[in-house]
């Protein structure tokens, strides 16, 4: 994905995005308030033909957003563990270490989306994902305006989706400073553009 | 922006040349230089000077700055102050990059110099980050920051940006909750 493209973060979203399209396909243990009928399909461990008021099941976040509206509630959710207070000790505890990629690669766009419903622990949650990522950020700073020619993939591994944007951000600006150092940006080169067409021509030709 | 960029606006800094030709005034937009006779210090823009160095037509004089006990003392003053040193030139490390690179003959020193001038931009880069992290730590609104390079800054606009805009975004989230949860 483009460096330049503006990842989602945010409280609204955007309809184009594939990173957002993504992030609200991620799902929540929700429970129906209210009967359905004739969705009983949705629900794979019966065959009946309604929902019943009770009925757990697993709702991707885009479906949660308009159901569980605070003015008229259709069903109620919780957060899925990342957000819940254990998780939120971990965080707290030392934000720096976690693999937050493995425990949502949209875990602050996705808690943003959460926010704008309402549950019990969502003040918490809010203050939470500030301080995760103030903690984080002296890390992300400090890789991705240090490695040079390094194998980042590794480190690159634990950051969540905007977190990786940053760094690439960094890393590009490090980039284009080293090579002004090294005198590379004066040499002319002929554009990416007119090598490859060339290449092109003579693989028409053979 | 690129560093290219920043050097270009680098290039129009003031350097003192001896040319071993004669010419008379050459008029620019951005004013007027020369007259040039042999032997006859002169000030040009860097860029000329960088273009007449290339044809072997003048000497190029340091700036006063670029001297290696000049660099010490301010290496030594970076590492011993807390915040930034003045520069001797907005473009500190553009223009010595430049002299050093294209008129090495004509400055004393030239390796040394550049050690001690990487030195100094490590350092400052090292005193920029920590003081980056402490704004965030914080959660100030605003900083202010002293006697930044043009290229300092622009090195470490593109993250520092995004980053913030991303801190700003999480905190609209909490006081959006905030506000929801009182008014309950």
């Amino acid at each position: 994905m483009d460096v330049s493209h503006k990842s989602s973060s945010g409280m609204l979203q955007d309809y184009m995005s594939i990173d957002d399209i993504l992030m609200s396909s991620e799902r929540l243990p929700s429970v129906f308030l209210v009967p359905v009928k004739g969705l009983g399909f949705l629900d794979a461990s019966t065959n009946k033909k309604d929902i019943a008021v009770g009925t757990k099941m697993d709702l991707p976040l885009w479906l949660v957003l308009s159901l569980a509206h605070p003015r008229k509630k259709f069903i109620s959710f919780d957060y899925t563990k990342p957000y819940k207070g254990t998780y939120r000790e971990i965080l707290k505890a030392d934000a720096s270490v976690v693999d937050l990629h493995k425990i949502g690669p949209f875990f602050y766009a996705f808690g943003q989306q959460l926010l704008t419903l309402n549950h019990n622990e969502s003040l918490q949650m809010a203050k939470c994902l500030v301080l995760t990522f103030m903690e984080r950020f002296r890390k992300i700073m400090d890789w991705s305006v240090n490695a040079y020619e390094h194998d980042n993939s590794e480190r690159q591994e634990k950051l969540d989706e905007v977190e990786r944007n940053l760094f690439k951000l960094g890393q590009k600006s490090l980039q284009s400073f080293q090579q002004w150092e090294m005198g590379e940006s004066r040499k002319l080169s002929s554009s990416e553009l007119v090598s490859r067409h060339r290449k092109r021509k003579r693989d028409m030709s053979e | 922006m690129e560093p290219g960029d920043v050097e270009f606006i680098a290039e129009k800094e003031l350097v003192k040349i001896v040319p071993n030709f004669a010419l008379g005034k050459i008029y620019f937009i951005s004013g007027d230089v020369g007259p040039f006779s042999p032997g006859l210090p002169v000030d040009v823009p860097l860029w000329l000077a960088i273009a007449i160095k290339q044809r072997q037509k003048c000497r190029v004089h340091p700036p006063e700055w670029l001297d290696v006990d000049k660099i010490e003392t301010m290496k030594d003053d970076e590492i011993a102050s807390e915040f930034f040193t003045e520069l001797p030139n907005p473009h500190f490390c553009e223009v010595a990059q430049l002299l050093l690179t294209h008129a090495t003959d004509n400055i004393p020193n030239a390796d040394l110099l550049r050690t001690l001038i990487k030195d100094i931009w490590d350092i400052r880069a090292a005193k920029l980050r920590s003081n980056i992290d402490k704004f965030v730590k914080l959660q100030a609104g605003h900083a202010r920051l002293d006697n930044l390079s043009q290229m300092e800054i622009n090195t470490i606009r593109p993250f520092l940006t995004a980053s913030l805009d991303h801190m700003y975004q999480l905190r609209i989230s909490q006081s959006y909750t905030e506000r929801n949860m009182s008014t309950q």
